[in-house]
């Protein structure tokens, strides 16, 4: 098979599709380009170990979700300085009064299942995705798409507590959720 | 009484951990009582939904011309 082997119909065939894996989960465009160049790499050096009893796609999938995490690992490593657990309660931002209490209570969405269909839905979707700090995203991409537990997340982002680790997610929770009302939910109320 | 402060942080937990069971039991007899965090909570399931959902979705990302380029280059060397 390696004889007849066309390195550029990998791309042809897969190229998007492992693009948009990558990009969803790093968010970073120039990144999961170099990400898919190293999994098409790692894949026809390998060639000869793929068993067939995936199919291609699930196979160059795999090898690109091992070097997403390497590369958030690296990614977390480097900006360890600016990634300190924050305890102050200003993240918050303003959706609570003093006391506690919903400044402005959650709206209501109306007929969210609808939106699936509409790739301006997932455009705002990413954007607010993408507004988020990058270390915060990183985290909960891997805890949402990749199912990732909590002691392993710390471990990866060198978080001290697990508890660190559920405000964290949490917060980053609120500011999508407040994002998506605003700019999608809410627009044109 | 927990505060829908507290609550909000709560509804995210139980998304990541089992709640030990006496604030389990505080937080369904908050969102009970409180729509607001009733609201809440659903949409934080409805974002977990939708990051699930995401590789399925209709958003349209595609490499560049020039990404491809680039690859196809570098794949390509013997």
């Amino acid at each position: 098979m390696s004889d007849t082997f066309e390195p550029d119909l990998w791309l042809e065939k897969y190229g998007d599709a492992l693009f948009r894996y990558a990009l969803f989960r790093i968010g970073d465009e120039t990144a999961a380009e170099d990400l898919v160049q190293e999994t098409l790499l790692a894949g026809i050096k390998s060639l000869d170990s793929f068993s067939h009893q995936s199919t291609e796609q699930t196979w160059l999938t795999g090898i690109l979700k091992h070097k997403i995490i390497d590369h958030l690992r690296k990614r977390a490593r480097e900006q360890t300085a600016s990634f300190d657990y924050d305890p102050d309660r200003e993240a918050d931002g303003h959706s609570f009064d003093g006391s506690g209490r919903w400044n402005n209570p959650p709206s209501e969405w109306k007929s969210p299942q609808q939106d699936l269909q509409n790739e301006q839905f997932w455009r705002i979707f990413r954007d607010c995705l993408a507004r988020l700090p990058e270390q915060t995203a990183n985290l909960f991409i891997l805890r949402e798409m990749e199912g990732m537990e909590g002691e392993d997340l710390c471990k990866l982002f060198g978080i001290g507590t697990t508890n660190n680790l559920w405000v964290m997610l949490s917060r980053t929770r609120m500011k999508l959720r407040l994002c998506l009302e605003t700019h999608w939910f809410d627009k044109g109320k | 009484m927990l505060k829908c402060r507290q609550i909000a942080e709560i509804a995210s937990r139980s998304l990541d951990s089992e709640l030990p069971w006496l604030l389990r039991l505080r937080f369904k007899l908050h969102l009970a009582m409180c729509r607001a965090c009733r609201t809440y909570f659903r949409q934080l399931n409805f974002i977990r939904f939708l990051l699930r959902r995401m590789d399925d979705s209709s958003f349209d990302a595609k490499l560049s011309p020039e990404a491809r380029q680039r690859i196809s280059h570098e794949i390509n060397k013997p």
